[in-house]
């Protein structure tokens, strides 16, 4: 478990678009991201839409040529030209079953279509038998052996997909929302079979979704994405027990729990504002704009990734001050994480507004840091 | 939940026609609606669940064809009803709010247009209290700056305020029952959260009843106090959001609520997924939908539909297993 498979170092990838004739302004995809997965583990990527989960994938396995940054994988830098032979070791299954299967192929030609580009099998009747055995082991009935992807379902369409991605014996498969197209009861079927092939081929996942309580089922590690940037990485019961950064207490706080006691019980923040357009982010920390614990540096610069504990990082500038928020568990107890038991949501906000207050007066950050003493 | 009982549907079939086959959506489906109340459709795609809501709103497309049933709304079966009274019901006594905001909005017109279009058909006020009455229903739907956004398009909005948007125009003519199908299953987890606020807050403001069409239960959870669930065309089981939820008794509502995961699970809890497939509907026979993926399935299953049973306080649930057992 513990050696590096994939390590990404402050890859970024800005797409140009034009505006008039001549004006050209960057997207910032991804900005400045860095993490390793190691071997066997699955990280979870979340985030709203927009915010460069996607592209990171792509640009993980060099199918988008990445503007900066570099990608190693087992120890091997990765180069937009040359990956071939990496090809095989790294493959990805793709969010929508419908568009990305052609059509125009039969099944047996779309999972072993990495099989005859790597040349794995000349002999004719050993191809058969190696897809056909795909097809048993993501549960595809083997007389769909010529049929054509439109004859399947959703899920089926996705467990073909799987099979495609599986048949050249990968090692580390990018799974970009593999199943937010399906319907619940069969997402189900497919998250199981994600987990099966992972213990018995020791695969390494980067799990791609926006759907926290899928991801947090099946990742070890969790990383947050807010407008291209990394904001929170950590392990997945860490992640959901101790958010540490303000956007991810928000998206856990909206995300809605299947159990009436539960979601009455649970206090319920009502997330702020929307996410802003990546052509115009705001300056310094890209969430200021719906944080309720902004201050003045924020608008300044980038927050530091900082280690809060072992293998906890977050960047924010307030995490010493942003009180555990325990989403998931009864709000009596999420409260007794403060110091004082008695603070209210309503005198947290009007500490924040103190902070805010503060800062316009000309007190410095770190002080602010040490009066609220949390 | 108090009040009367503002909408009745009785044993509605509808089928769609494929080439020369018809093909049953909704086989026989019966529900009521109470005054302020939040009901839940859930169910998976091509269960019949939109197609039930735009029943009701006789919104069906060419192809589709109600063959039976009745849809009683206030005391008057809407199926029954000219074209001119069902124009004077849409968007005016029951309105609706559809799940993707950007193809339900016209591109070519301000958003103050399209919210002034329900009241210019369905009320008396002139241009001037029109204005005024849109300013209103934007701030009503947390919408800044609600002069400047008036005279914008709806490209030049977010999602999120794109469907406040949407819920600003169906609630013009302070409707009695809102349909809202899957009306935050586009939007992002944040601003989804928003929504149901809103949804809830305008529904205890504004006293109205919701039906709220979703395959999310979370969301169900959240803001719905009885909750229908289909599968296949059929209501397999109804009762109280609790029932539902702590004590299901049709397989298929506790299959979906094992399959699904949740953020209070450890890692090493596995979900249950329901094994299969849907049933094509061309080729259902007389035997219960669920019987070839259920695992108490007996051959009773197999030979004929399960009758409703009603298990008391509201709850009802078709499934052999209850008659039998």
């Amino acid at each position: 478990m513990s050696d590096k498979l994939l390590e990404v170092r402050n890859l970024r990838k800005y797409f140009e678009i034009k505006q008039g004739l001549f004006k050209k302004v960057h997207v910032k995809a991804v900005d400045d991201v860095s993490f390793e997965i190691k071997r066997g583990e699955t990280l979870g990527l979340v985030g709203e839409s927009g915010c460069g989960k996607t592209t990171l994938g792509r640009c993980v396995l060099q199918i988008t040529k990445p503007t900066s940054g570099e990608i190693f994988f087992q120890g091997q830098k990765l180069e937009h030209k040359g990956m071939k032979d990496y090809r095989k070791k790294m493959q990805i299954v793709f969010q929508d079953p419908y568009a990305s299967l052609d059509p125009r192929k039969t099944v047996a030609d779309i999972i072993g279509e990495g099989l005859d580009i790597h040349k794995m099998f000349k002999n004719k009747v050993k191809r058969r038998e190696r897809i056909l055995e795909l097809m048993d082991l993501v549960g595809l009935n083997k007389k769909f052996y010529n049929r054509y992807p439109h004859e399947f379902s959703g899920g089926q369409r996705q467990r073909i997909g799987i099979a495609r991605a599986v048949a050249v014996s990968p090692e580390f498969i990018v799974c970009d929302e593999p199943v937010s197209a399906l319907d619940v009861s069969i997402q189900a079927q497919v998250i199981n079979m994600l987990e099966k092939l992972q213990n018995e081929y020791g695969l390494t996942y980067l799990f791609i979704a926006h759907d926290l309580a899928v991801v947090k089922h099946i990742s070890d590690r969790i990383g947050v994405l807010y407008l291209g940037h990394l904001v929170e990485i950590a392990e997945s019961e860490e992640l959901c027990d101790n958010p540490r950064h303000p956007y991810t207490q928000m998206l856990l706080s909206a995300v809605p729990i299947a159990d009436p006691d539960e979601s009455e019980r649970r206090q319920r923040e009502k997330p702020e504002g929307e996410i802003p357009s990546p052509i115009n982010p705001p300056s310094g920390c890209p969430f200021r704009t719906r944080c309720k614990y902004v201050t003045g540096i924020c608008s300044e610069k980038f927050p530091e990734f900082t280690e809060v504990s072992p293998g906890h990082m977050v960047a924010c500038f307030h995490h010493t001050t942003t009180p555990y928020l325990s989403v998931t568990k009864p709000a009596t107890e999420g409260v007794s994480h403060l110091p004082q038991n008695e603070i209210s949501d309503d005198d947290l906000n009007n500490n924040a507004n103190d902070y805010i207050a503060d800062v316009r007066g000309g007190v410095s950050d770190d002080r602010i840091i040490d009066e609220g003493g949390m | 939940m108090s009040g009367n009982v503002l909408l009745e549907v009785n044993n509605l079939e509808v089928s769609f026609r494929n080439g020369k086959v018809d093909v049953p959506a909704i086989q026989g489906i019966s529900f009521s609606l109470h005054e302020g109340e939040v009901l839940g459709i859930v169910g998976e795609s091509g269960s019949g669940k939109s197609v039930s809501s735009n029943c009701i709103l006789r919104l069906l497309p060419g192809t589709g064809r109600i063959t039976n049933g009745e849809i009683i709304f206030e005391g008057r079966d809407i199926l029954k009803m000219s074209k001119k009274e069902i124009t004077n019901i849409r968007g005016n006594d029951i309105s609706m709010i559809f799940q993707d905001p950007m193809t339900s909005l016209d591109p070519l017109f301000t958003v103050g247009q399209q919210i002034g279009e329900a009241l210019k058909k369905h009320s008396s006020l002139n241009s001037i209290e029109r204005k005024e009455r849109i300013l209103e229903l934007l701030n009503l739907v947390g919408i800044n700056q609600p002069e400047k956004r008036i005279h914008q398009y709806a490209h030049e909005l977010s999602g999120g305020m794109r469907q406040r948007v949407m819920i600003a125009m169906a609630l013009s003519c302070n409707p009695k029952l809102l349909i809202a199908d899957e009306p935050t299953t586009a939007l992002d987890v944040t601003i989804q959260a928003q929504i149901i606020e809103l949804l809830k807050e305008l529904q205890e403001k504004l006293h109205m009843s919701i039906i709220f069409i979703t395959h999310d239960l979370g969301v169900v959870s959240d803001i719905c106090d009885r909750v229908v669930v289909m599968y296949a065309g059929e209501i397999v089981e109804s009762g109280s959001k609790r029932h539902i939820f702590y004590q299901s008794h049709h397989p298929y509502t506790e299959g979906l609520l094992k399959s699904i995961p949740s953020m209070e699970q450890s890692r090493s809890v596995e979900l249950i997924p329901i094994e299969g497939n849907p049933p094509d509907m061309q080729l259902l026979g007389p035997e219960c939908p669920f019987a070839h993926r259920c695992k108490y399935a007996m051959n009773k299953c197999a030979q004929e539909k399960p009758p409703i049973t009603d298990l008391g306080d509201g709850h009802e649930v078709s499934c052999w297993k209850e008659v039998l057992l």
